[in-house]
């Protein structure tokens, strides 16, 4: 009987809509969050992201401040489930008791500009998700940031 | 009926990344590898298994640490493709800031110049690209010899029997 290889299958690579970090101020507190729309997992159901974030910094900023992003989940049910009561819809999002998905620094990226780099995962999401940023570094530019996902499952050959 | 699942390995391939020479660096100065592929069908891993065997350089310091940090890349089909620490596609110089830690190899108690120093790890779920960022941390230069600073990936699959 023919043996059958189990890939990695992954989606294009897609933008969250993520207004919310535009213009965004650092919060010492990082309690202060930007929080992109929701991405609807019940089409596609991917088992695991990877998410790929850029932060640009739009005014003279702190070194080595630091930044972390957490995950908001949404159960679709009727009266509706969302970690915060979150909208689903890009805004400011106050961040406490959310599941932590990961920290950064901005290192040495303190000018106008500047390019913050993280990249993080989320595994088990759900049906319907959302993440926010925190960061005590910059004042964000008014665009330029942004905050992609990358769905994967496995395939069987 | 019942079909056990095995791993199925790839060969082991070598990075390429031109790491003779790499100075010493407490700031995450360091040098890229060129990325690999795993988009590709023959490939499209699960897992991949690193590799480490770095020759260390004239009088490195003992108890350092050399480290080994992850960059993913998305692939992006129309836009400016994303990787890790904002690197390029090919080896180069890089600084790491928030590139993931693969591992770190310590120079250990014995180093002593043109010591050959291991290392080996697993990579869960690398992702449609993925490469290294080795970084010195052993207090001197590396050995000059870019075919003595070997870092290989063997990718891996699950294959139902």
């Amino acid at each position: 009987m023919a043996v059958h290889k189990i890939n990695s299958l992954a989606a294009a690579s897609v933008a969250l809509t993520t207004t919310s970090l535009n213009s965004k101020a650092a919060d010492a507190t990082l309690i202060n969050a930007a929080a992109a729309s929701n991405f609807d997992n019940s089409v596609f159901r991917f088992t695991r992201f990877k998410c790929f974030m850029v932060l640009k910094i739009g005014a003279a900023g702190t070194a080595f401040g630091a930044g972390y992003v957490g995950l908001i989940r949404d159960d679709q049910g009727t009266p509706n489930y969302s970690t915060g009561n979150y909208s689903g819809v890009t805004s400011a999002f106050t961040a406490k008791n959310a599941q932590h998905l990961g920290s950064f620094t901005n290192a040495n990226k303190v000018n106008i500009n500047d390019l913050v780099y993280f990249n993080f995962e989320i595994y088990r999401p759900g049906i319907e998700f959302s993440v926010f940023v925190a960061q005590s570094f910059a004042l964000l530019a008014p665009s330029g940031s942004y905050i992609r996902l990358q769905g994967f499952n496995r395939e069987i050959q | 009926m019942v079909n056990e699942i095995q791993a199925l390995f790839n060969n082991s391939t070598n990075f390429t990344v031109s790491a003779g020479s790499l100075a010493h660096s407490i700031a995450g100065v360091g040098q890229q590898s060129t990325m690999v592929d795993n988009s590709l069908d023959a490939n499209r891993g699960l897992s991949v298994k690193i590799f480490a065997e770095v020759k260390l350089g004239t009088n490195p310091d003992p108890d350092t640490e050399l480290s080994l940090y992850l960059i993913t890349g998305d692939q992006h089909p129309t836009e400016t493709v994303y990787r890790s620490d904002g690197a390029g596609p090919t080896d180069a110089g890089i600084t790491r800031e928030n590139g993931d830690l693969i591992g770190t190899i310590s120079t250990t108690s014995t180093a002593v110049t043109g010591k050959i120093v291991y290392g080996d790890w697993t990579i869960p779920d690398p992702g449609v690209e993925f490469g290294v960022i080795l970084v010195n941390g052993s207090g001197e230069a590396l050995d000059s010899d870019d075919d003595n600073i070997i870092i290989r990936f063997m990718i891996v699959n699950p294959e139902v029997q």
